[in-house]
């Protein structure tokens, strides 16, 4: 993996729907990166849910929050992020499907950014402890 | 139009849906809700119905106009001119259905039961959640008063229907499939003039999921209702739920878990 390349923890693959998705964006440091070529301007970390199935695709995409990185390149940033309480929660049915998911991006000077996304489940408010169906697996394990 | 305020640590919701509902503030899930809800469900009536009814109204119209322009004299010019206008009347009176459709007296007048309504109890519809569903229909014609002498049911079916649009070249094409059907039947008692029956609707929690309106993709939930006698096709309405993403968890640790649905009957 690039250095340059952001990873997410997420503190639970569970969220309900207009709460609060809680993680960590990291990046690992300066190493191995040209700073002449390949400087980090920031890391930018996002949700987004889009639909996938037999019908078009509708997506969205929320607004970001963007850290700067330590002078080394390093980058240790806990974010929170909201889940509009009208959003759909995830949902997987015959159809279509709901996924969720928080993309984090590094915004590299005169090279294409690098992004990474982490799939995560929006439930119902009520729903943690309880909400087994539709959408029974975490991400890791699909 | 979407509103909320708060009063005294409650927050008061207004959606477009026309839903009424309260939350708590201290853990931000919601608190009781209103204790119930009526809807008046809107008639429907099967497709096949209006095909074959359209398409013989037009054929007769068109044998309708024939006639009208045959020619000849005295009584055989006048009679086939009246044939004619009797064979256009059904098209003219299929157009002023059409026109109005949504008309809910013309359909009354038609079926001879006021639309019914439903009193949902508890209010809103949530995931798990189990209602009381009292449904209520007005006996307006002499025939269906009559009708009351008899035993009535009341047939109903909760669906979640998944509703897909999509593009192939240059055609816009729509599929839905039910992902949830469930029937159930009650007996009707007679009220003073028309007939009411209690039906238990529950919302699964764990098949389908709160609708959902987007551009291409949606849920939606629906509860279909009609009178159990020979002619109960003319009867069919229907009441379209919002179900809010929320999990009634008190249905279901009175359920022992998420299952859901006491109802006698389970379809596809």
């Amino acid at each position: 993996m690039s250095p340059a390349t952001p990873h997410i923890e997420l503190d639970d693959w569970f969220v309900e729907v207009g709460g609060q998705v809680r993680g960590r964006v990291t990046l690992p440091g300066a190493e191995g990166i040209d700073p002449t070529t390949e400087r980090i301007r920031e890391v930018r970390v996002s949700l987004r849910y889009e639909t996938d199935g037999r019908g078009d695709r509708d997506r969205w995409t929320g607004s970001a929050q963007a850290f700067d990185v330590n002078v080394d390149g390093s980058l240790y940033a806990p974010f929170a992020l909201e889940v509009p309480a009208d959003a759909p929660i995830s949902y997987d049915g015959s159809l279509f499907r709901v996924c969720w998911a928080v993309d984090a991006q590094t915004d590299l000077r005169t090279r294409l950014d690098r992004k990474t996304s982490l799939e995560f489940v929006v439930i119902p408010v009520g729903g943690h402890g309880h909400y087994r169906q539709p959408h029974p697996l975490p991400p890791m394990s699909r | 139009m979407t509103w909320d305020f708060s009063v005294d640590g409650l927050t008061v919701i207004n959606n477009p849906a026309d839903k009424l509902q309260w939350a708590a503030m201290d853990d931000g899930r919601p608190a009781p809700a209103p204790a119930s809800h009526v809807i008046e469900a809107k008639p429907t009536v099967a497709r096949v119905v209006v095909i074959v009814g359209g398409v013989l109204a037009v054929v007769a119209a068109v044998v309708g106009v024939l006639l009208w322009n045959r020619g000849g004299s005295g009584l055989s010019y006048l009679a086939p001119r009246f044939l004619g206008v009797l064979l256009m009347l059904p098209l003219l009176a299929l157009l002023a259905t059409a026109a109005t459709s949504r008309s809910a007296t013309l359909t009354e007048r038609l079926t001879g039961w006021a639309n019914p309504t439903v009193e949902f109890s508890p209010w809103p519809p949530r995931l798990g959640r189990t209602m009381t569903a009292v449904y209520r229909r007005r006996a307006i014609s002499p025939r269906a008063r009559r009708r009351l002498q008899t035993s009535v049911g009341v047939e109903a079916e909760l669906a979640c229907e998944e509703w897909v649009q999509y593009t192939v070249g240059t055609d816009t094409r729509t599929e839905t499939h039910d992902v949830v059907k469930r029937r159930s039947a009650v007996a009707a008692s007679t009220v003073s003039d028309g007939l009411e029956a209690v039906l238990v609707v529950t919302i699964p929690s764990d098949a389908g999921g709160p609708t959902l309106e987007l551009d291409h993709n949606r849920i939606r939930w629906r509860l279909d209702t009609r009178l159990s006698h020979p002619s109960g096709k003319r009867t069919a309405a229907r009441v379209e739920l919002q179900v809010e993403p929320v999990l009634d968890v008190d249905s279901l640790i009175g359920e022992g878990g998420a299952a859901g649905g006491t109802h006698p009957e389970a379809g596809s």
